[in-house]
């Protein structure tokens, strides 16, 4: 942190800590690119950091995090975001090795939610990632929108 | 289904609507066969 920037909020740091890789994962969902997830979580988070009091007197940071990143997602139409990608071929046959069963079935999910729609890529992963019906109450979207 | 709706500023009937075409394609994409011959553990 250099003196051209203002310290980051009071408790700002540490909720990135705690919480920054959960919400990556959410946004390689979405964007099937880590990259573009990093950009993605990049934005919202500045986002934030510029309202962090309103974030943190919401009530539930992660919540407002988490909506963000979807709203973001969905609205986001910047050039370089519309590259999505088609359909590449299928992996070849990675043999018995888990390591490559792992990344040839990631490299399937990606691909298979690149060829949804925006809106039903966020919608999936909101429904079954996200909250899944057979997870109960939810934990992190109890909070109304705060916008 | 109604949060979902609400995180995304759409109606909840969009929502019903786009997640069983999303469901449907993802039922038939030929990336996720490679899925359907495996155990899934929720």
């Amino acid at each position: 942190m250099t003196d051209r920037y203002p310290a980051p909020p009071e408790g700002f740091a540490d909720f990135v800590t705690a919480r920054s890789a959960a919400l990556l994962r959410s946004a390689w969902l979405l964007t099937g690119d880590a990259g573009r997830a990093e950009d993605l979580l990049q934005t919202v988070l500045a986002g934030a950091w510029r309202r962090w009091s309103t974030v943190v007197a919401a009530g539930h940071p992660e919540a407002y995090l988490r909506r963000a990143l979807f709203t973001t997602y969905v609205s986001w139409w910047r050039r370089r975001w519309r590259a999505e990608f088609p359909a590449a071929t299928p992996p070849e046959d990675t043999g018995p090795s888990d390591l490559a069963r792992e990344s040839a079935d990631r490299d399937a999910v990606r691909r298979a939610l690149a060829r949804l729609s925006r809106q039903q890529r966020a919608i999936v992963v909101l429904r079954y990632v996200e909250d899944p019906p057979w997870n109960g109450p939810p934990r992190c979207w109890a909070v109304r929108r705060t916008r | 289904m109604e949060r979902t709706a609400q995180v995304l500023g759409c109606s909840p009937n969009t929502v019903k609507v786009q997640s069983s075409r999303a469901l449907r394609s993802l039922r038939t994409d030929p990336d996720l066969s490679l899925f359907t011959n495996r155990e899934v553990v929720p």
